[in-house]
């Protein structure tokens, strides 16, 4: 198990956003979770990278645990994380985003003497390339189109060379093509670095292609987890999820 | 040990500490609805010093009390024009510019009334003493207290019981939401701006009798109110409140006991508070 | 996102920078005291610690976006622990100096410490209200900081005791620092300070210890300041309480985004700028605290970068959700 929560929780006062959610995640795995809106999914990621703290649970990663971990050590264990809402660097450019997760990435952030303009050019840029943003490489990032920023967001997160990567809908915003674009990237991304993924999604044709296992969250809680078939097939996902029109 | 000047010190140091509470949950309001820090709070207490004694002279000091604080919302909602264009701006503009204002409120100042010193003479009756257990104490630090509680009950009402006090409350927990209820969030800017500094202004008016009011003290009474703010929790007005009783008596029995040490205590508070719960003494440690 | 190329983050220009340019106005402060009168050249040296100062300063404003309102505090203190060990305890110049020095990075790293236990908003306020308590403590302490009236009787190094020696030890001093400061601003460290600037969740979550970034970069800052104090101690023959006030945080700041916070040099200029102006002004009038809180009022009101500015961001991007197909096809 890469991964592992036990009855993690959070209440946000009287609301119970996550309730007793307890995940196993196998290296190597793609995993979805979905659920409606509302159901708590975002805030079990940011649970999982200490950005909220539980009010009870424990996460481990790697057999270690990591709950009370600040955020920062955790990523730096290996848990790459991308945002619903993409966190860039606005005013820098492509070239600038990638790169200062690269200097994160090979721990030069305290190195105050050797030039920094190019520092990193070539896994830079080549990361920049395998995103398919190199036309952009010069541009601001706050000026770019909602897909390449997500497209970005997700190549700042590669550059750390993450064991795990969470994607919180990684193609929410883009038109359903580029969605498509964006997880075959990632799943190509995946396979060669034998990465272990977490995606949030809403888009059914998304998960069902691409998620090896999935978890169904609702009100909080997961009332089912296993293979894309099985899920299919449940009546209670059917019921409270599958049933109503998805948006 | 001499109990009656522990006891008189006690009543100093509350009733200084329920005017800096004044001036403080000012503060703490405007940062709480706005995100703004208002470095000028300290002059605005200044000014309604001032505004106080030029007022006491004229028609007395229950006008003074009346009117003053009156004066000094107005100024602050003009103000608070000059800060619109900024609130979708950096913080640190914001910062810049209040600090602005109090420099140019502090010169302002003593360019309208000079650079002596002014005292306020309180109305006679009570700047006469009381005695208790054959002792006397001074009437007016009993006064200040029972305002300032008046004023802390009365602001509780506003605040829990009528629509203005609901939707600060809303602004405060939702801003995004009271922007689309349809209410109108720059006149309610203005008015939020307006209470605070209205606070600080009844503040100034209670401390002008008991110091000699001189210009170029609104950045010591700024420090008394971040003291306050720091050690209780930035917006938790119930958290400022007890930080400024705290200081307040620990000031006054510290002029007692250390008269060498007692300007730092503060300041020395602060440091502690900071040390061992940086997000304040009287807030909850939730997110 | 609504960005406006004149807003904040404008992009730092110092690539590109124009070397010629910085050579031609090396040798002309270099020339200067050879042409200009000699009351001057105190003016001038005052402007280039001043010059030092803020620049100092935008490491931590203009380049990683926090808010030092207080930095007087940090030239106060180079400046008070320097002239306490000559004047009271009788040290001489070289380690009186270096003891400063060491003193000032003490005391930095701990106040940064405690300035950054809370959110940025109470970065900024504690930040003043160190520069508060620390004016108070010189205008209390008066056995040992002499109070309001200061310390006076700090010499300078004997070789460059002369007014033109020792505007070229200082240009040498200044020139030096900018040296390491560009160095440091330019490296990998550097970069992270414009991501700071930007989104600090995002460093957080990129795997950086931001607290301890700000706080490394809090006592460089600081380190400058209290370099600057010295100078200035130095400069004036003595240490007065004005280098502690408020007052002076607020000039800094006012340098810093005058001539421009995401240049190199814009601090440089400002300083310039506001030294000169404020010597002219508060030889005619009485109000230049008044003076100067209106000048903040009006440049952040009415701020487009400085005067130092970056005239260009690229907004030419090719649309890209069209021309897409290209790219991403050589990446699936
Ligand atoms: N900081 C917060 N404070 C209070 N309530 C919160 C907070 N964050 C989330 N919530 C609430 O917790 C619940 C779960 O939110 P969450 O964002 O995790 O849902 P989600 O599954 O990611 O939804 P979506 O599909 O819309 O992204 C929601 O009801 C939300 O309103
Ligand atoms: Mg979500």
């Amino acid at each position: 198990m890469i991964l592992k929560t036990v009855g993690l929780s959070k209440d946000f006062g009287s609301l119970r956003a996550v309730n007793d959610v307890s995940l196993e995640i196998k290296e190597g795995t793609i995993r979805a979770v979905i659920g409606p809106n509302g159901a708590g999914k975002t805030t079990l990621f940011d649970l999982i990278t200490n950005r909220t703290h539980p009010t009870s649970g424990k996460v481990y990663f790697q057999g270690k645990d990591i709950t009370y971990l600040p955020p920062y050590k955790i990523v730096k264990l290996g848990i790459g994380k991308c945002f619903q809402i993409s966190k860039l660097f606005p005013e820098l450019t492509v070239f600038e985003n990638i790169q200062i997760a690269c200097i994160s990435r090979a721990r030069k952030v305290f190195n105050m003497y050797s030039p920094g303009n190019n520092a990193m050019r070539d896994e830079v840029l080549q990361i920049i390339n395998s995103i398919g943003l190199t036309v952009l490489t010069d541009a601001s990032a706050g000026y770019l189109s909602y897909g390449d920023q997500r497209r970005l967001e997700i190549g700042i997160t590669l550059a750390l060379q993450p064991t795990l990567l969470l994607l919180d809908e990684p193609t929410a915003g883009v038109s359903r093509a580029e969605g498509y674009e964006v997880m075959k990237l990632i799943k190509k991304l995946a396979s060669e670095r034998a990465l272990t993924i977490v995606f949030i999604e809403h888009d059914m044709d998304i998960v069902f292609n691409y998620a090896e296992e999935i978890t169904v969250m609702h009100q909080g809680t997961t009332i089912a987890t296993g293979a894309p078939e099985a899920i299919k097939s449940n009546k209670q996902v059917q019921s409270c999820y599958l049933g109503e029109t998805v948006c | 040990m001499d109990w009656v000047a522990l006891l008189r010190q006690l009543i100093v140091g509350i009733s200084s500490g329920m005017i800096t509470f004044l001036g403080a949950a000012g503060v703490s309001l405007v940062v709480s609805g706005m995100s703004l820090m208002n470095f000028a709070q300290g002059a605005f207490m200044l000014l309604g010093a001032y505004v106080c004694y030029t007022i006491t002279r004229v028609m007395g000091f229950w006008w003074a009390l009346l009117i003053a604080p009156l004066v000094v919302a107005i100024v602050g909602g003009i103000v608070e024009l000059l800060m619109r264009p900024l609130y979708k701006k950096n913080m640190l503009f914001q910062l810049i510019l209040t600090m602005g204002i109090a420099f140019v409120m502090a010169d302002g100042i003593q360019l309208i009334w000079g650079t002596l010193v002014k005292t306020v003479t309180a109305p006679v009756f009570i700047s006469r003493t009381f005695s208790l257990l054959g002792t006397p104490f001074p009437t007016y630090y009993v006064l200040i207290i029972v305002i300032a509680c008046l004023f802390a009950i009365g602001m509780w009402l506003v605040f829990e019981k009528t629509k203005l006090g609901m939707i600060f409350r809303a602004i405060i927990s939702d801003r995004e939401m009271v922007g689309s209820l349809g209410i109108n969030v720059n006149k309610l800017y203005s008015i939020m701006f307006m209470v605070g500094v209205w606070m600080s202004g009844l503040a100034g008016v209670l401390i002008a009798p008991i110091i000699g009011i001189s210009s170029q003290k609104s950045f010591g009474i700024l420090f008394s109110i971040m003291t306050v703010i720091v050690i209780g929790g930035i917006t938790s007005m119930r958290g400022v409140l007890y930080a400024a009783l705290i200081v307040g008596v620990a000031n006054a029995l510290g002029s007692l006991y250390l008269p060498w040490f007692y300007t730092l205590i503060p300041g020395l508070l602060m440091v502690i508070v900071l040390i061992l719960r940086p997000e304040g003494l009287f807030v909850r440690s939730e997110d | 996102m609504n960005l406006k190329v004149e807003d904040l983050m404008t992009r730092i220009i110092i690539r590109n920078k124009p070397i010629g340019f910085l050579i031609a106005g090396v040798i002309i402060v270099a020339v200067l005291p050879l042409i200009i009168p000699s009351q001057w050249i105190q003016l001038f040296t005052q402007v280039l610690i001043m010059a030092l100062f803020a620049t100092g300063l935008n490491m931590e404003m203009g380049y990683a976006g926090m808010m030092p309102l207080g930095q007087a505090t940090f030239l106060g203190l180079g400046a008070y622990s320097f002239g306490i060990l000559i004047v009271k305890a009788h040290m001489s110049l070289a380690p009186a100096i270096v003891l400063a020095l060491f003193i000032c990075l003490i005391v930095n790293a701990i106040i940064g410490f405690l300035c950054l236990r809370g959110k940025p908003m109470t970065f900024g306020l504690l930040h003043m209200a160190f520069n508060i308590l620390f004016t108070t403590i010189v205008a209390k302490w008066i056995p040992i900081t002499g109070g309001d009236v200061g310390l006076s009787g700090i010499p300078r190094p004997h070789i460059f005791a002369g007014t033109v020696p020792f505007y070229y030890m200082v240009l040498g001093l200044v020139l030096i620092c900018y040296l390491i400061i560009s160095t440091i601003m330019n490296s990998p460290f550097g970069k992270i300070a414009q991501g700071l600037r930007e989104n600090e969740e995002r460093l957080i979550f990129l795997g950086i210890n931001t607290k301890r970034y700000q706080l490394i970069l809090f006592i460089i800052s600081g380190f400058f300041a209290g370099v600057a104090g010295i100078l200035l101690a130095m400069l004036n023959r003595g240490v007065f309480s004005s280098y502690v006030q408020i007052i002076l945080s607020a000039q800094a700041m006012m340098m810093c985004l005058i001539g421009g916070a995401y240049s190199f040099w814009g601090p440089t200029l400002g300083a310039a700028l506001i030294v000169i102006f404020s010597n002219t002004v508060s030889n005619y009038v009485f109000y230049w605290q008044g003076i100067l809180g209106v000048i903040m009022i009006v440049t952040v009101l009415g701020f487009r970068g400085g005067i130092l500015r970056k005239r260009s961001v690229k907004t030419n991007v090719p649309d890209v959700s069209v021309n897409k197909s290209p790219s991403g096809g050589t990446a699936g």
